[in-house]
């Protein structure tokens, strides 16, 4: 693949680049790359208040090149959500999971959800609810290695599951 | 439980709800945003009697008005799409494409966190029989902002708290309500100065907590200032007596005869004026706190002239500064001599 810059040595360097959600690719080669570091880092040694604001939000977030990523349901990128600690949509707390969950660690102390859970009203509602949060249980108690508990969360989904079938016998 | 009526004035619950499958406010298209509030009215109307506001649709003085009875926040009043449903009662108010979709909250006079909730919860059950909420297993409620998550719950304590701050007692409290995970600000939101010794005590942690360990924890913090202040205020009274005395009298004798009263003056004099009715002073007798407290709301500038029905075009700022301190303070002083007189 020829360098984008000089179209004549083989790239060589890969960047990606997201501007306002859209995700651009650049190829260089070594010798425009270096020019395009070498203007980098003098744009930078002006700064600017956006630029101080990134960097200290980028250290609170744990921020790194090989974290950014972008939301396919809305655009948001997770350079965005760590400049101004706002997320687009639902779906975003998944697309930049490695980079919000430490931070709501950080903030919470706490990574799971223990409160009221909506359609509680609604019996059906609240045990599907149960089983998707021991479902989430199973899978880490799995991944810790913890089958012993692992299996538990399987019993009680098992026993649930059996509570919507006999209450679907009762309608 | 030490008595909290002098103290607490008001506690309020808030969630903070977003309706799945769509982007935040921010991310949202104005004619999908315009909805919401539609869907949200529609499913409270039949359980109670509710008003709907349409920021665009309001004149700017209502809109101010409720902005001081801490019904709707200035982050609305700039929201594409803002809106407000509320009850007659001013209890209940739920906002809608503020940072979040569907904001609800409770606001009750004096110390009723738990009633504020139970308020609060009922019509968040209602809401989300019409409103698909975006809700997640393992994170709960799904927020604009991640601080939110969980249960997406505020419960916060508006408290008047004038010995320990004259007495210098306020940072140290501030600092060991930090320790337990609790925010402590002015009154006007964040980062805004505490007016009239007014400060407000919330929770910070949303995710990993129930709510009602939430209205617990943020209720024992409370319960423990109200100590430390009514403390400071025998303190304060034992060791300068003459001088509290004679600044209740002072601000009571210019709040009832003043011609003209700025707002940030009858704040600090009605702060003197709260502090003298105070059970253990004695100093002012007044026969109807909850309308003592309720004439802090109307005298903010868009209610005093609200009240007044003086405003030109539904604008408050048409009315010049100086002739509405001319009515805050024939309102005050004809309201504070019907309700109290100087013991």
């Amino acid at each position: 693949m020829l360098c984008d810059e000089c179209k004549q040595n083989q790239a060589v360097f890969h960047t990606k680049i997201i501007k306002n959600g859209i995700v651009r690719t650049r190829h260089l080669c070594e010798e425009c790359s270096k020019k395009y570091r070498e203007e980098d880092s003098f744009l930078k040694s002006f700064g600017g208040v956006d630029d101080l604001f990134s960097s200290f939000a980028g250290l609170m977030f744990g921020d790194s090149d090989s974290q950014r990523c972008i939301c396919t349901k809305c655009g948001t990128t997770s350079d965005e959500f760590i400049k101004t600690g706002y997320v687009g949509c639902p779906d975003c707390y998944r697309a930049f999971e490695k980079v919000i969950m430490p931070a709501i660690g950080r903030v919470q102390h706490d990574l799971r959800h223990v409160g009221k859970i909506p359609g509680a009203a609604d019996p059906k509602a609240e045990i599907m609810a149960k089983i998707q949060r021991l479902r989430v249980k199973q899978q880490e108690a799995s991944d810790a290695e913890d089958y012993d508990e692992a299996q538990r969360c399987l019993d009680q989904i098992n026993e649930l599951k059996k509570s919507l079938e006999g209450g679907k016998k009762d309608a | 439980m030490p008595d909290s009526n002098s103290v607490v004035i008001s506690s309020r619950v808030r969630l903070a709800r977003n309706v799945a499958g769509l982007p935040f406010p921010h991310k949202l298209r104005r004619e999908r945003g315009a909805m919401i509030a539609k869907q949200v009215y529609d499913a409270l109307a039949p359980n109670g009697s509710y008003n709907l506001y349409r920021v665009s649709a309001s004149n700017q003085l209502d809109l101010d008005v409720l902005k001081e009875k801490h019904l709707i926040s200035e982050d609305l009043l700039r929201a594409d799409n803002g809106a407000a449903i509320i009850n007659d009662a001013e209890t209940v108010s739920i906002m809608i494409n503020e940072e979040d979709h569907i904001r609800e909250q409770c606001i009750l006079r004096g110390f009723k966190l738990d009633e504020a909730y139970a308020e609060i919860n009922k019509a968040d059950d209602i809401i989300g029989e019409k409103v698909k909420f975006a809700f997640d297993a393992r994170l709960g409620y799904l927020t604009c902002c991640p601080s939110n998550i969980g249960t997406g719950m505020r419960a916060s304590v508006m408290m008047f708290l004038p010995a320990l701050s004259l007495t210098n007692g306020i940072e140290s409290c501030i600092n060991a309500v930090s320790r337990l995970n609790m925010t402590v600000r002015g009154v006007y939101g964040e980062g805004s100065k505490a007016d009239g010794f007014i400060y407000q005590v919330s929770n910070c942690k949303t995710l990993g907590v129930g709510e009602e360990d939430i209205v617990s924890s943020v209720g024992n913090c409370i319960n423990s200032l109200v100590e430390s202040e009514l403390a400071a205020r025998d303190r304060l009274f034992h060791n300068d007596g003459a001088a509290i005395r004679d600044r209740v009298w002072r601000a009571w004798g210019l709040l009832t005869n003043a011609y003209s009263l700025s707002t940030d003056e009858f704040m600090s004099l009605m702060a003197y004026v709260k502090l003298g009715a105070y059970d253990g002073y004695g100093l002012i007798k007044i026969s109807d706190y909850d309308r003592l407290e309720k004439l802090v709301t109307e005298a903010q500038p868009a209610n005093i002239v609200n009240i007044s029905g003086k405003a030109l075009d539904g604008d408050a700022r048409g009315i010049p500064p100086a002739r509405r301190d001319i009515m805050r303070a024939a309102y005050v002083a004809k309201v504070l001599k019907s309700i109290g007189s100087r013991a």
